[in-house]
């Protein structure tokens, strides 16, 4: 297998939730230092596919790998698998069959190399961390809803971020006994709010920004983390045009900048049109089209499943 | 660090200052059994407990009520290890002079012992914290609250048990054991250990407990490991609020698991509430306030004379109750968020931004 820096793959990723598959068979990969876009139409599943690789969810069926380890995985069991078993079996398959086009030596050898990455790839074993765990591994995420702490100060939402990365223990920071740290910590906040153009409000509460400034502020505080992949979820919603270019040049500067790779969510195409080194396109659950911008641009399926709908919407 | 020099902490130390030095003075004037040195005895723990308490209902987020249940055992921990051995007998007499035959004053010297007592009623209730964290933190607000207060009314019941006599001796008082001295020392030991929550709120952590309050899944999401931190409030407020535990015995001279009733949890509550949740200057405030106006300043009402008004007949046993219960609707409806909000004692003198400098932000 030739492994292109992979820092995210998702493998095969279901997501159910009673009888609705939000998410259906999803497999996507992002590699190092790309800006990849996932769009689709409302309740397409972005948002759940989201919730899965940052660990809120544990997906029905799939896995995810970050780095090549692999951070959430499951296989359907019990009921789920009797019911969709005979209706989508390719739906519980977590990852192509390679039994058919291997020899079995081969496939010896390929099962010894994915064991090696996961130690469950051919168990049942289900491994679902909490949030924090991935984030811990570096990955940040922004959210659709913007969830600033809503009692602190811009400076400080920002600050509690840097929480995770700390080196002092309990005792050492409530004794104010961690000051080198603590400086450091407060001058990399106010660097970092300089980058976003947040310096000027640093000291007001998160809550009584504009709903563009809290969203770069979201956005500072997931780099905050240190995270090699950042998942923004719709970063440019409730922002003005002119809000929206600023937005696509500054998710480019973070690659360039602080060499990140981004996965983003969005509505807007100009957005995603103009910033996405690759697009996957989200329609009930289920890929349908991926690729350069270009090709999405005139992919028919794409048109009438989402831009299509969207021009009838503005008519 | 923050500027020491700031106007606003510059008032508050000496604000503090003169509360300390007026307290110290108090303590000489004064005799020991005066009401006004019981009053500051008795705010000075209850200030303690509140701020601990206010530590995780306040800036955690989590509602327990278990306050009492971690009191009584720093209470009960700071009897046991300071009976005099020359009393062991008297107290225990019907469990022969009980199982623990040492007296930490004793053997530590009076002071260091005494400390000793309440640090260790303190780690015993971290530890009991700690146990039933595992489980009960997994429950969230009101489940939180009845598994917490369930667990303080089922450790009540446990330390009656006459089984237990040789350690709690059973249902019995345990007494004659030493105190720390007046006013101002119950003061200065309390305001230590509130220094030292002030300082953990001020920290990394403290900041962290606020994120998990302020929103949980942003929290889990910018890596704070919500059952660890969680736990780690709850651990912490437990060990103060055994601390305080331990002071209250000290004060009341007379510890019997009787006295750790739900009801005591609900004073704590109240107190935090009115200073204001998440507020630690608020939490002492209202501690003095409550316990001044509840056992000293509307006592008249329940004795016949009241501010001068003699009125036997309305003011007789209970009417206290009735009156507080009215005051504290009208603080509740009257300060929506508590006595100080969220705010603490230095944001009070803070300078406003004037007109000018508002709209010269607004220009911008």
């Amino acid at each position: 297998m030739s492994e292109i820096n992979n820092v995210l793959r998702v493998e095969n990723v279901t997501m159910q939730f009673g009888g609705v598959v939000a998410v259906n068979n999803l497999s996507m990969e992002v590699n190092e230092g790309e800006i990849v876009a996932l769009i689709g139409p409302n309740g397409a599943g972005k948002t759940t596919a989201f919730n899965v690789i940052t660990g809120v969810y544990a997906p029905t069926n799939g896995r995810v790998c970050f780095n090549e380890t692999c951070i959430v995985r499951n296989h359907p069991t019990g009921k789920m698998k009797k019911a969709y078993k005979g209706e989508h079996p390719t739906l519980y398959t977590a990852q192509a069959a390679p039994e058919e086009t291997l020899s079995d030596e081969a496939l010896e050898t390929w099962k010894d190399q994915r064991k090696a990455l996961d130690p469950y790839a051919f168990s049942d074993h289900v491994l679902t961390p909490t949030p924090d765990k991935i984030t811990q591994l570096g990955m940040a995420r922004t959210f659709q809803n913007i969830r600033l702490w809503k009692s602190q100060s811009v400076f400080n939402n920002v600050l509690i971020a840097m929480h995770m990365r700390r080196t002092s223990n309990l005792f050492t920071a409530a004794f104010h006994l961690n000051g080198k740290e603590e400086r450091a910590q407060r001058e990399k906040v106010l660097e970092l709010l300089r980058v976003v153009g947040l310096e000027d409000v640093k000291d007001e509460l998160a809550t009584s920004l504009p709903y563009g400034k809290q969203r770069r502020l979201e956005i500072a505080r997931a780099l905050a983390t240190e995270p090699t992949l950042l998942l923004l979820d719709e970063p440019a919603a409730g922002m003005n045009p002119q809000e929206t270019l600023e937005l696509a040049d500054f998710i480019k500067e973070i690659r360039t900048k602080f060499h990140k790779t981004v996965l983003l969510i969005e509505h807007h195409m100009d957005l995603v049109m103009g910033i996405a080194d690759r697009i996957y396109v989200l329609d009930f659950g289920k890929l349908i089209a991926q690729g350069v911008p270009a090709e999405i641009q005139s992919n028919e399926r794409v048109i009438d499943a989402y831009l299509g709908v969207a021009d009838d919407a503005e008519n | 660090m923050k500027s020491l020099k700031k106007r606003e902490n510059i008032i508050t130390a000496a604000i503090v200052l003169a509360l300390l030095a007026l307290a110290m003075a108090l303590d000489i004037l004064l005799p020991g059994y005066h009401i006004a040195i019981k009053v500051l005895k008795k705010g000075a723990v209850y200030a303690l407990v509140a701020v601990s308490m206010n530590l995780l209902n306040g800036f955690t987020g989590l509602f327990s009520l278990g306050q009492a249940g971690f009191m009584l055992l720093g209470a009960y921990s700071y009897a046991v290890l300071c009976i005099p051995v020359a009393k062991r007998a008297g107290v225990y007499q019907y469990f022969d002079g009980g199982l623990v035959q040492f007296s930490l004053p004793e053997v530590l010297g009076k002071l260091p012992g005494m400390l000793a007592a309440l640090l260790i009623g303190g780690l015993i209730a971290a530890l009991l914290a700690f146990l039933i964290g595992l489980p009960v933190l997994r429950l969230k607000s009101d489940y939180l609250a009845i598994a917490t207060l369930g667990f303080a009314e089922i450790l009540r019941a446990f330390f009656q048990w006459n089984a237990l006599g040789p350690i709690t001796n059973g249902s019995n008082l345990l007494k004659s054991y030493p105190e720390i001295g007046g006013a101002l020392a119950y003061i200065l030991l309390a305001g230590i250990f509130i220094a030292m929550i002030i300082l953990l709120v001020n920290s990394t952590y403290g900041r962290a407990f606020i994120a998990i309050r302020d929103d949980e899944v942003a929290a889990e999401a910018m890596g704070i490991n919500l059952a660890k931190h969680k736990r780690m409030a709850f651990i912490i407020s437990s060990f103060f609020a055994g601390v305080g535990g331990g002071m209250l015995a000290m004060y009341m001279g007379a510890v019997s698991a009787l006295s750790f009733k739900s009801t005591m949890t609900y004073e704590i509550l109240l107190i935090v509430v009115i200073g204001g949740i998440g507020s630690i200057s608020g939490s002492v405030l209202t501690s003095f306030l409550y316990v001044a106006s509840l056992e000293w300043l509307l006592r008249g009402l329940d004795s016949g004379t009241f501010l001068g008004i003699n009125a036997p007949g309305l003011f007789k046993n209970g009417f206290r109750m009735a009156v507080v219960s009215v005051i504290i609707m009208v603080v509740v409806l009257f300060f929506r968020k508590g006595i100080m909000g969220d705010k603490e004692l230095p944001d009070l003198f803070k300078k406003k931004p004037s007109r000018k400098m508002k709209k010269e932000v607004a220009a911008k």
